[in-house]
């Protein structure tokens, strides 16, 4: 790593700029760099040196003040939206955003939550590490039956940019051959309990056309040399990973793209800049840079660059694009559509069920698996529709033994209680299902017209709701997963059904806000991530997409943003950017 | 109250029978005479009490609890997860973990629930046994609990109150270090995942969790 890797003042016309160093932004930074670009990455937080900034990794729940909870006066004052978050803990507080500094608003009647981790890595250090491609399905959905627009690329398009991310990330996973979730390049996968066997055989002989497979996930389950020369190492099932993880076992920034990048010389990284706005010549029809106001001293500096890349996350870097007002787009920039930040989606996470696995007393698992089994999609195409309403859903979900977490509120006082709670419990399984949100004009974020933050960059406003088709979906769902779980003969099964009571952003699956069309009428990108109406702005995350299909986007990011790098260059070589 | 006894102090007064008398008035001072004239009783278990004189230190807990309050809590924890094979709620240091946890991590409805519940189960020790819980013989403790959980006469609010208390005893005890690695197996670094390992009705849970 180059001891002038950080810059603060900078007059240097860099090839790229990229704005955002999460996952995808991690990636262009790695691939302009490794195709010769000089390249600035801009990350609106602080640094997070890898290893040395995982302050809390290795600490056992005693070590921490509240036992991992955390303080209600800090979680009031700075975390109120943070804190609904799985993940958020005293062992990870540190790497969520701070809603006081970072406020916005939503529409009167709804929420939105919307996690943030503003920090070098971004949520690559936070995410939940599932890794999945999108199918043919996913990208024919909008086209088949009419609802958002038309995917401007298939699967073909980022089947090999696929296989370039996974090898170079590490991807466990088992080969399945479906048709609706293509394979990876694999690792090899995590192993299954001895009752996800069980119920997975009983589920597969039960409902055809329904699979239970192991997860796919970001970690590495045996490096290849690739990975061991990015100074990472096998996973040893801690499933501590938002602690972040100093053997570099999951990807991250930190862990894999960052040093890549940082390896080439060619990477420069203003931290703490809080991007304004893009800075547009009207001459040229081109951006020129990009605003800064100061993370902490609120001073402002400007960076420039022959393209810029927007990589600050769905909802960020639409607030960009809708705070560059100029006069050739008033309504903000590269939005002669008009539908920059509509189509607003995230995934619905808000029904399933869990049962009792009778039996298997002499089995247990040892370890942690950072991840669970995936039940894909089988609703993945109109001919499988339900009756009532459009697209699918999967299930996760995973077995576990009840312990003290589970059967602390049972009756029970002294010697014997204390047994219980200290001993295996009855086997549990339990499935959640991830369901398609529908890209929908009405659900959009927009800038606040009064309200402003600390950086001077108005509030985002959104106004996101669950349609009528989510609420259908879920209602399904809850009765689907009951029903699976009962024809594989578990018992004591109870369902639940959150999608009245929880808002849309809590799956962290927030995509759409400057989709990608064919027709520069009704989409901000081309099937490049190129703004229609700036040919050197690129957006790579995951506001460019049509749709949320049902899988994890991020290794969708990762595939298109490497894809879009590689165009972009060739573009830039050719002298038509 | 705060007092300036150091613990060594207060247990020599507390072991010498001459300074029983002495005692007593410190006692009424801290904890007011209805604590005091239980200890007078017939205060042969004052374990409890002895804890109360160092936990009612205000800038420790806030006075969340009172001393009398603090003692009956120190009781609970032992009642409810003893000393067997392995350490008691107690020895874990539970006792003092509620009040803080309540303090920081909880709802003053939470808080004020525990406030209720404790008092409760005192109240119904008076009603039953003409004594403070703290002055029960374990047994007596024990099935009063049990009473509290399952009697017909303890209305659902109680019940609720009670099982949130215990719950959050038993959190208290399995994410100590005594709890998490001896009454629990403790797996810092597991070496990856094993989908099938033997187990026994012996078998110790995984004290080592992702998510608390």
């Amino acid at each position: 790593m180059t001891t002038d890797l950080y810059i603060h003042e900078s007059n240097q016309v860099y090839d790229a700029i990229v704005v955002g160093s999460g996952i995808t932004g991690g990636w262009a930074a790695k691939e302009f760099c490794e195709r010769g670009m000089q390249t600035l990455m801009i990350e609106r937080g602080r640094v997070v040196e890898h290893r040395k900034d995982y302050i809390t990794e290795g600490k056992g729940p005693w070590q921490f003040d509240n036992r991992t909870k955390v303080d209600n006066l800090l979680t009031e004052e700075i975390y109120s939206v943070q804190k609904k978050c799985y993940a958020f803990s005293d062992m990870t507080k540190h790497f969520f955003g701070n809603d006081k500094d970072l406020p916005y608003s939503t529409k009167e009647g709804t929420g939105f939550d919307w996690i943030r981790a503003n920090q070098l890595g971004g949520k690559s250090l936070l995410w939940h590490r599932q890794s999945y491609r999108l199918s043919d399905f996913d990208f024919a959905a909008n086209k088949a039956d009419g609802h958002g627009n038309d995917w401007p690329i298939r699967y073909n398009d980022l089947k090999s940019w696929y296989s370039h991310v996974e090898t170079f990330a590490g991807i466990s996973g088992s080969e399945e051959g479906l048709e609706q979730l293509p394979d990876s390049e694999y690792l090899p996968p995590f192993e299954m309990t001895a009752p996800e066997l069980h119920v997975k055989q009983k589920i597969e002989e039960q409902f055809p056309g329904r699979h239970l497979i192991m997860g796919r996930t970001a970690h590495l389950t045996k490096p290849t040399q690739l990975h061991l020369e990015q100074g990472r190492v096998a996973c040893q099932a801690k499933s501590e990973c938002h602690k972040g993880c100093s053997l570099g076992a999951y990807f991250s920034t930190q862990s894999s793209t960052l040093p890549a990048a940082a390896k080439t010389g060619n990477l420069s990284i203003a931290p703490n800049s809080v991007v304004h706005s893009l800075i547009y010549d009207e001459k040229t029809q081109r951006v020129k840079g990009v605003r800064v106001v100061d993370n902490d001293n609120l001073t402002t500096r400007e960076y420039f660059a022959k393209v810029v890349f927007l990589c600050a996350s769905t909802l960020g870097s639409a607030q960009i694009m809708l705070n560059t007002k100029t006069k050739s787009f008033p309504n903000g920039i590269a939005n002669s559509s008009g539908v920059l930040g509509h189509y607003l989606m995230d995934h619905n996470y808000n029904a399933g069920a869990t049962a009792t696995v009778e039996g298997f007393e002499d089995e247990y698992f040892s370890g942690r698996r950072p991840g669970g089994i995936l039940i894909p999609n089988f609703q993945y195409k109109p001919s499988l529709y339900k009756k009532d309403y459009v697209r699918g859903y999967g299930f996760s979900g995973g077995s576990y033994r009840e312990s003290w977490q589970s059967n602390a509120h049972q009756k029970g006082i002294g010697a014997d209680y204390k047994a219980t709670l200290t001993k295996l419990g009855k086997w549990k399984m339990k499935l959640g299902a991830q369901g398609e949100m529908l890209p929908r004009f009405d659900n959009y974020m927009a800038l606040h017209s009064t309200k402003t933050d600390k950086w001077g960059i108005p509030l985002i406003h959104i106004d996101c709701t669950w349609s009528e088709n989510e609420r259908l979906m879920m209602a399904d769902a809850e009765q689907t997963a009951v029903d699976m779980l009962t024809k594989a003969g578990l018992t004591e099964v109870e369902s639940f059904n959150s999608v009245d009571r929880r808002n849309p952003g809590l799956a962290i699956h927030e995509v759409g806000t400057a989709r990608m069309g064919r027709d520069p009428k009704e989409s901000v990108l081309n099937g490049f991530n190129q703004c229609h109406d700036v040919d050197n702005l690129f957006v790579t995350d995951g506001a460019s997409f049509c749709s949320s299909a049902v899988q994890n986007p991020s290794l969708t990011f990762m595939a298109i943003t490497v894809r879009a790098v590689d165009y972009c260059v060739k573009e830039m070589k050719a002298m038509r950017i | 109250m705060p007092t300036n006894l150091t613990k060594t102090e207060l247990q020599q007064k507390v072991d010498g029978q001459d300074n029983r008398r002495l005692f007593m008035k410190k006692m009424v001072c801290l904890f007011g005479a209805t604590t005091a004239l239980a200890v007078l009783s017939g205060c042969d278990k004052s374990e409890a009490l002895r804890f109360t004189a160092q936990g009612s230190d205000p800038s420790k807990n806030d006075n969340l609890f009172s001393g009398h309050e603090l003692t009956v809590l120190y009781s609970l924890c032992e009642s409810i997860l003893p000393k067997t094979d392995t350490p008691s709620a107690v020895e874990a240091g539970c006792h003092k973990f509620v009040p803080h946890q309540l303090q920081h991590c909880h709802s003053k409805q939470q808080q004020n629930d525990c406030i209720q519940i404790i008092n409760t189960v005192d109240m119904q020790a008076n009603v039953k046994f003409g004594k403070t819980f703290v002055l029960l013989q374990p047994q007596q403790q024990q099935q009063l609990l049990l009473d509290i959980e399952s009697d017909a006469l303890t209305t659902d609010i109680e019940k609720s109150q009670f099982s949130f208390l215990k719950a959050l005893i038993v959190f208290g005890y399995f994410t100590s270090e005594i709890g998490a690695t001896q009454a629990l197996n403790y797996q810092a670094m597991p070496g990856g995942f094993k989908g099938s390992i033997p187990a026994t009705s012996e078998t110790k849970s995984w004290g080592s969790q992702a998510y608390y």
